[in-house]
């Protein structure tokens, strides 16, 4: 359903497919969420919103209605749950724009602080997760993500009162996935904001789905694998790959290790790793 | 008395013993899991969600720690076709849950000991020689023979490789400074990273052991990794806070290691 309102909103400038790997190091989810599921949008902190609109198994719903007053929200929110897949869809999302916040430094702005077109996470089980977010504007300013990051550059002074992190795809450890498509931080920065203060370390989550994914780990020969490292459809273009659990084919043709890299050579020998895209902190 | 083919009169009582223990092998293997949850049949009791899952990020107190620390393993490394909960012993209590990825490798850890269908295997949590057992199927694991290892020798700045025994390339290497050493330990890959997001070298191997005194490190739980570095200024030095920095065509060698790959560090 939500596929033909994505085409309608076309492509715009800033728009982009976040299809792309996610960044973060693996997070164990230890009670994970319910799947299928999804919700629009939740949001943890001094304002505590429950998931909303929630959906599980087999269910539809959608709302206008962002109940936290506080968040001053606004937005069309879409949640879907049937077996097999999940998906959520928030359009013309404007997050904290009742006083809209005025930040030293940046020419005023209309709207909200947080400003999006539309953002939208999906779930499926042969396909994993991805999400989608369109022209999203943080204090007016254009905020471009790049296809397969995590995160996108925040301008100064923003830097020090927002952040973002955009796709998180999480693997609960129970063979489903979740992909949380926008994530937002505020952070101590915001304590000098007129509208914000108070609300440092607020977080809000838009557009989440949880399914179970299918693991498909035997590559050997399979369809877009890269056993023989010749780069062809595995996710070296940064489609789908996630967190922790089961990567998609850049091809789509359904999930798997990437590389092979899952099982070992016709010999018995342990295979030849392929580096995957992504980020390790390590002790330099 | 049964009389064999050979035309020896045997008891039947090994006859009946070996059906039995044909009977008690199969139990092992039937997969069957009885609850979504919690894997294969043999360890069907165990609830995962409440167990935290064996990667670089966490801590585990109550592993068992390698008393080994730098013996050579028979070369098997297992991966984990579905997530498996990980016991302090054999039939022992579950401590924490091994997922099919490590970031977004697939999970291949080292076999550091056996005893019938269970493993003894090496763990990418802290602390530093944490290890613990699986209880493998053959569905459940894959089993790969790995006839690579290496070894970083801290005091002589240097990393080897070995295939089979033998010994393939030796490289010079930077270690961590006097403040942040690198551990010692028989450390192995747990992954093999494209970074995307520092610069200072394009694949990152990061290792299963961490920092022993640096509790965490940009944005990190401290995990010490093999890298690359911009300049050859690391060579021959303590100046990392941890990592093993090698030449970049270390790295491009270092980078065909099997996932798994033992990496001893001596002092």
């Amino acid at each position: 359903m939500s596929k033909k309102r994505l085409a309608a909103l076309g492509a715009s400038a800033a728009s982009a497919a976040l299809v792309g790997s996610a960044l973060f190091a693996p997070t164990a989810v230890a009670d994970g969420p319910h799947s299928p599921s999804a919700f629009g949008i939740a949001a943890d902190g001094v304002i505590d919103l429950q998931p909303t609109p929630y959906v599980e198994d087999d269910d539809e719903d959608t709302t206008i209605d962002i109940p936290a007053e506080e968040l001053a929200g606004s937005g069309t929110l879409t949640a879907a749950a049937h077996p097999g897949e999940a998906s959520a869809e928030v359009e013309d999302l404007s997050l904290l724009g009742v006083d809209v916040p005025e930040i030293p430094g940046l020419p005023s702005y209309s709207g909200g602080l947080i400003d999006a077109d539309a953002v939208t996470a999906t779930c499926d089980a042969d396909d994993g997760v991805s999400s989608q977010i369109a022209n999203l504007e943080i204090a007016g300013q254009e905020i471009p993500i790049e296809a397969g990051d995590n995160t996108a550059p925040i301008p100064g002074p923003l830097d020090e009162i927002v952040d973002i992190v955009v796709n998180q795809q999480l693997d609960n450890g129970d063979g489903s996935m979740t992909a949380n498509a926008l994530k937002i931080t505020l952070l101590d920065g915001a304590e000098d904001i007129p509208g914000l203060s108070g609300l440092a370390g607020q977080t809000i989550t838009v557009a989440s789905a949880t399914c179970d994914v299918n693991d498909d780990d035997d590559n050997g020969d399979g369809d877009g694998d890269n056993g023989d490292g010749d780069g062809d459809g595995d996710n070296g273009d940064g489609n789908n790959d996630d967190n922790n659990g089961d990567d998609n084919d850049g091809d789509g043709d359904g999930n798997g290790d990437n590389g092979g890299g899952a099982a070992p050579n016709d010999d018995g020998s342990a295979p030849q790793p392929e580096p995957q895209p992504g980020h390790v902190a390590v002790t330099g | 008395m049964v009389r064999t083919s050979s035309g020896v009169w045997r008891s039947p009582v090994l006859v009946v013993v070996a059906v039995f223990a044909v009977l008690m092998s199969g139990c092992g293997g039937s997969g069957e899991a009885t609850s979504s949850k919690s894997g294969s049949a043999d360890n069907v009791d165990v609830d995962l969600s409440e167990l935290k899952t064996a990667t670089t990020e966490h801590k585990l107190p109550d592993a068992p720690k390698d008393k080994h620390r730098h013996a050579k393993t028979d070369g098997e490394v297992l991966h984990p076709t579905e997530t498996l909960p990980v016991f302090d012993a054999v039939d022992g209590d579950p401590i924490a849950k091994l997922p099919k990825k490590q970031l977004k490798s697939p999970t291949w850890v080292p076999v550091i000991d056996k005893k019938d269908d269970w493993a003894h295997i090496l763990l990418p949590t802290r602390p530093n020689d944490s290890s613990g057992w699986i209880h493998t199927t053959k569905d459940n694991v894959e089993s790969a023979h790995n006839d690579y290892r290496a070894e970083v020798d801290l005091s002589d700045f240097s990393i080897t490789t070995f295939h089979k025994g033998e010994q393939t390339h030796e490289y010079e290497v930077g270690i961590g400074k006097e403040k942040h050493p690198t551990p010692t330990g028989r450390a192995y890959i747990i992954a093999s990273v494209d970074e995307q997001e520092d610069d200072y070298s394009p694949v990152i191997l990061p290792l299963s052991v961490h920092s022993n005194n640096l509790t965490t490190y940009g944005g990190g739980p401290g995990t010490v990794g093999i890298h690359t570095w911009p300049d050859n200024s690391f060579l021959g030095e303590e100046n990392s806070d941890g990592c093993v920095r090698v030449t970049s065509s270390a790295l491009d060698q270092l980078v065909k290691l099997p996932l798994g790959t033992v990496v001893d560090i001596v002092d």
